[in-house]
C-alpha cells in the first residue's frame, strides 16, 4: 500500500468512525451501507455481480476511481455458487431463477410450522437438521443419502471460497483504492430470524395472536445465536460496524414491537456493543413509532439508516442527538429526479441533519441500482458544497484492535467442543494438545455459524 | 341469545381481532340459518372498523394481516352459500397482480382480501406477472380497474411496460383505470409509469378503486361505499 493510499484510507475511515460516534470531522461522509449502483456501474448484469467475483471487484474499483469522494463501499453480499451448492430455496437468483438483469429476491414461506416452536426452543440445532434445513436446502433432504452428505461437503468448500473472495476484495479495496467497508459481519433481530426464513410474516403475525408466549420464548432463545453469528462474521479488528437489516419491525404496532421485537433485539445489541462493536441498523420501512428505543443504547453506537418511508427530519429531532443517522435522498429521486432536485435535497439535509454532525448522506438504506449517474455526481458535488464542517479536523481511525469480550455466553458456540471430543478418545492425547484443540474448535465454531446464515 | 344478536357482535369481534370468538359466532349464525350475505356484511363492517383503526394509527399492518386472515376464514365458511346469494350484486371487478420481476405480495394480498370483503370480485394473478398475462386477463375478466403492485424500484419499469401493453392494445376498453401500489411508489413513479393513480396504502387503494368503479358504473345503482 502506498503512503498516499494509506493516508486516503485513514482519512475515510477516520471520517466515518467520527460521524458514527457523533464526533467532529471535516465533512459529512458519503457513506451508504449498500451501494447497488456501484454493482452495475461498470455494466455488469446482476448475475455477473453474484457469480463472477472478479467482475464484481472490478466494478467496485472502477466506481471508487470515478467517485473518489465516496468514503466506504459495499454492495453485493452473496456469491451464487455457495447458494447453488446446497440448493437454497429462500432466494431466487438472477441468471438462474430470474432474468440475468433482475435483482435477487427472497422467497418467504412457512418453512417452520406453527406447532414446531417447542422443537426450536428446546434444541435449535436438532430443529435445524431435522425440520428446517431439509425444507430450505434443496440438496439436503434430511436423510442419510450420499447426495445429502455431498451437499454439506460442497457447502463447506464453497464457504471457504466465499470467505476468501470477501477477504480478497476487502484487502484490494483497502490497499489499491484506500477504501474502507461500511460494515462487516451481520445478524438479524431474533424476531426477524423467526419471521423471515422460518414462519413468514403472515405466520408469525398469527402466532403473536395465537401463541404469543411461544414467540417471545423463541426470540429469547435466538438472542445468543444471533449474537454468536454476528461476532463470528464481524471484523476482528472492530474497525467496521456489524450490519443488521430490520425487516418486520415496520409492520408491528408499538405494543407488538415492545413485546415481541425489541427485548430480544436489544439484548443482542447490548452483547455486541459490550464486546466493542458498533452496529449499522437499517431501520426499514417506517420506524417512526419505534426508533426512540435506540436512545436506550449507549450514545454513538448504533448507526440508524432511515428508509424512504421514515421521516428523517423527525428522526433527527427524536434521536439524532444520540445516534448517528444515515440516508435522506429518496430512491425515486436518485432514479427519476434531476441533478437540481438532488442538489436541493442535499442542501436541505446538510442544513438540518448535518447540523451537529452524526449524519451520513445516502439513500433509504441503499443507493438504488438504477440511479442516474448524474444524480450520484450531483449528490457528491452538493455534499462538497454544503456539507463541510471544519477542514482542519481530520480524525484518525480509532484504535479498536484488542480482544473481543463476550460475557453473555460461551463464545464461540460449538456443537461438539474439543473437551467433548477429548473425552470420547480417552481423555488425553500423547502430543501437543493445543495443536489439535485450536483447529478443532475453530472449525466447530465456523460450522456452527454456517447453520445460522440461512436465517438471513 | 338468538342468532342475529350473536351476529351483531361480529363486527366488533373482528375489529378486536378476536379470531376464536368471531369464528364461533359465524358458525352459530350459519347453524341458525342466517344468510351468508348477512354474515359477510357483518364481517365487512368489522373490516371497516379495522380500516378506521389503521387510518387513525391504532392498528398497523400486523392488524390488517390478522384481520385479513380472520376475514378469509369467515369467507371460507360462508363462501358456498355466498356465491349463490351474491350473483348480480358485486361492487365491481378488479384485476390485481404483482408486476414482472417482483415477488412481493403482502400489500397486494391485504388489498385483495379487503376488496373481496367489500363485495368486489377480484382476480388475483399472483406475483411476477408478465404484461402479456395482464392483457390476456383484462380481455377475459373484463375488470373495472387494474391494480399493479410492486415493492422494488426495479418494478417501476415493469409497471410502465405493463401500462404500455394494456393501453396499446386495440381490444382494451377506453379509459380502463390502472392504479399502481407499493411501499416505494409516489407521484414521480406514477408519472413515470403513466398510471392513473397510485397509493402506498391498501385502505387508500380501496378508496381509489371505489372511485374509479363509481365513475365507470354511474348508470347502475351502487351499494354504499365501504368507506362511508
Amino acid at each position: 500500500m502506498t503512503e498516499e493510499i494509506k493516508k486516503l484510507f485513514q482519512e475515510r475511515l477516520g471520517r466515518y468512525q467520527a460521524a458514527i460516534s457523533l464526533e467532529p470531522t471535516d465533512r459529512i461522509p458519503i457513506a451508504p451501507g449498500s451501494n447497488y449502483f456501484a454493482e452495475v456501474f461498470s455494466g455488469n448484469t446482476h448475475q455477473e455481480t453474484l457469480y463472477d467475483p472478479q467482475k464484481w471487484l472490478e466494478a467496485e474499483m472502477a466506481f471508487a476511481r470515478e467517485f473518489p469522494q465516496t468514503d466506504v463501499l459495499r454492495d453485493n453480499r452473496l456469491w451464487g455458487p455457495s447458494l447453488d451448492a446446497i440448493g437454497l430455496q429462500t432466494y431466487k437468483l438472477p441468471g438462474k431463477d430470474l432474468p440475468p438483469d433482475d435483482q435477487f429476491q427472497f422467497v418467504e414461506q412457512e418453512y417452520m410450522k406453527a406447532d414446531e416452536y417447542d422443537l426450536l426452543i428446546e434444541d435449535p440445532v436438532d430443529f435445524m437438521f431435522t425440520r428446517w434445513l431439509p425444507r430450505i436446502l434443496g440438496e439436503y433432504n434430511g436423510r442419510a443419502e450420499p447426495r445429502s452428505y455431498m451437499a454439506f461437503l460442497k457447502a463447506g468448500l464453497a464457504q471457504a471460497q466465499f470467505v476468501q473472495i470477501m477477504r480478497n476484495r476487502a484487502m484490494r479495496l483497502e490497499e489499491e483504492c484506500g477504501m474502507p467497508q461500511p460494515m462487516t459481519g451481520a445478524f438479524v433481530a431474533p424476531f426477524d430470524a423467526l419471521a423471515d426464513a422460518m414462519r413468514g410474516l403472515t405466520g408469525v403475525i398469527m402466532d403473536t395472536f395465537r401463541q404469543p408466549d411461544k414467540v417471545v420464548a423463541a426470540c429469547d432463545r435466538l438472542v445468543e445465536e444471533m449474537a454468536n453469528f454476528a461476532l463470528n462474521t464481524a471484523d476482528p479488528l472492530k474497525r467496521y460496524p456489524i450490519f443488521v437489516p430490520t425487516h418486520k419491525a415496520c409492520f408491528l404496532s408499538p405494543e407488538q414491537f415492545d413485546t415481541f421485537y425489541w427485548p430480544s433485539f436489544k439484548r443482542v445489541l447490548e452483547i455486541l456493543t459490550s464486546a466493542g462493536y458498533k452496529i449499522r441498523a437499517y431501520l426499514e420501512g417506517d420506524w417512526g413509532p419505534h426508533w426512540h428505543h435506540l436512545l436506550e443504547l449507549p450514545k454513538g453506537t448504533i448507526i440508524c439508516d432511515i428508509d424512504n418511508q421514515g421521516d428523517i427530519f423527525q428522526a433527527k429531532r427524536d434521536i439524532g442527538h444520540h445516534q448517528c443517522l444515515a440516508g435522506g435522498i429518496p430512491d425515486s429521486q436518485f432514479i427519476l429526479g434531476t441533478p437540481e432536485d438532488v442538489r436541493k435535497r442535499v442542501k436541505e439535509l446538510c442544513d438540518t441533519l448535518g447540523q451537529g454532525g452524526g449524519f451520513l448522506i445516502g439513500g433509504g438504506c441503499n443507493i438504488p441500482h438504477t440511479t442516474r449517474p448524474e444524480n450520484y455526481h450531483a449528490m457528491v458535488d452538493a455534499v462538497l458544497e454544503f456539507g463541510r464542517y471544519d477542514e482542519t479536523v481530520k480524525p484518525l481511525p480509532k484504535d479498536t484492535a484488542g480482544p473481543v469480550n463476550v460475557k453473555a455466553f460461551d463464545f464461540p458456540k460449538k456443537l461438539t467442543p474439543w473437551e467433548v471430543k477429548k473425552k470420547e478418545i480417552g481423555g488425553s492425547v500423547p502430543g501437543d494438545e493445543n495443536l489439535i484443540q485450536e483447529p478443532w474448535d475453530r472449525l466447530e465454531a465456523m460450522a456452527y455459524a454456517w447453520l445460522w446464515q440461512w436465517t438471513m | 341469545m338468538s342468532g342475529s344478536e350473536d351476529l351483531g357482535s361480529l363486527p366488533q369481534l373482528l375489529a378486536d381481532l378476536d379470531e376464536e370468538r368471531a369464528i364461533v359466532v359465524v358458525k352459530e349464525a350459519l347453524g341458525a340459518g342466517e344468510s351468508a350475505l348477512a354474515i359477510t356484511r357483518a364481517a365487512e363492517r368489522g373490516m371497516r372498523l379495522v380500516g378506521q383503526h389503521y387510518e387513525d394509527g391504532t392498528y398497523f399492518l400486523s392488524g390488517l394481516i390478522m384481520a385479513g386472515e380472520i376475514f378469509k376464514d369467515i369467507l371460507a365458511l360462508v363462501m358456498p352459500s355466498l356465491e349463490e346469494e351474491l350473483v348480480g350484486e358485486e361492487s365491481g371487478r378488479v384485476l390485481v397482480g404483482t408486476v414482472s420481476g417482483d415477488i412481493h405480495d403482502i400489500g397486494k394480498n391485504i388489498l385483495t382480501t379487503a376488496l373481496r370483503g367489500f363485495g368486489f370480485t377480484v382476480e388475483d394473478l399472483g406475483v411476477d406477472v408478465p404484461p402479456e398475462v395482464f392483457l390476456e386477463k383484462v380481455d377475459s375478466f373484463q375488470p373495472d380497474v387494474v391494480g399493479l403492485s410492486g415493492l422494488t424500484s426495479a418494478s417501476y419499469k415493469s409497471m410502465r411496460r405493463t401500462v404500455e401493453v394494456l393501453r396499446g392494445s386495440p381490444q382494451q376498453p377506453d379509459g380502463l383505470p390502472i392504479v399502481i401500489g407499493g411501499a416505494t411508489v409516489d407521484e414521480e413513479v406514477a408519472a413515470f409509469t403513466h398510471a392513473d393513480s397510485w397509493t402506498k396504502d391498501a385502505m387508500e387503494g380501496i378508496r381509489i378503486i371505489q372511485q374509479f368503479v363509481d365513475e365507470r358504473r354511474h348508470a347502475r345503482p351502487l351499494p354504499a361505499s365501504p368507506l362511508d
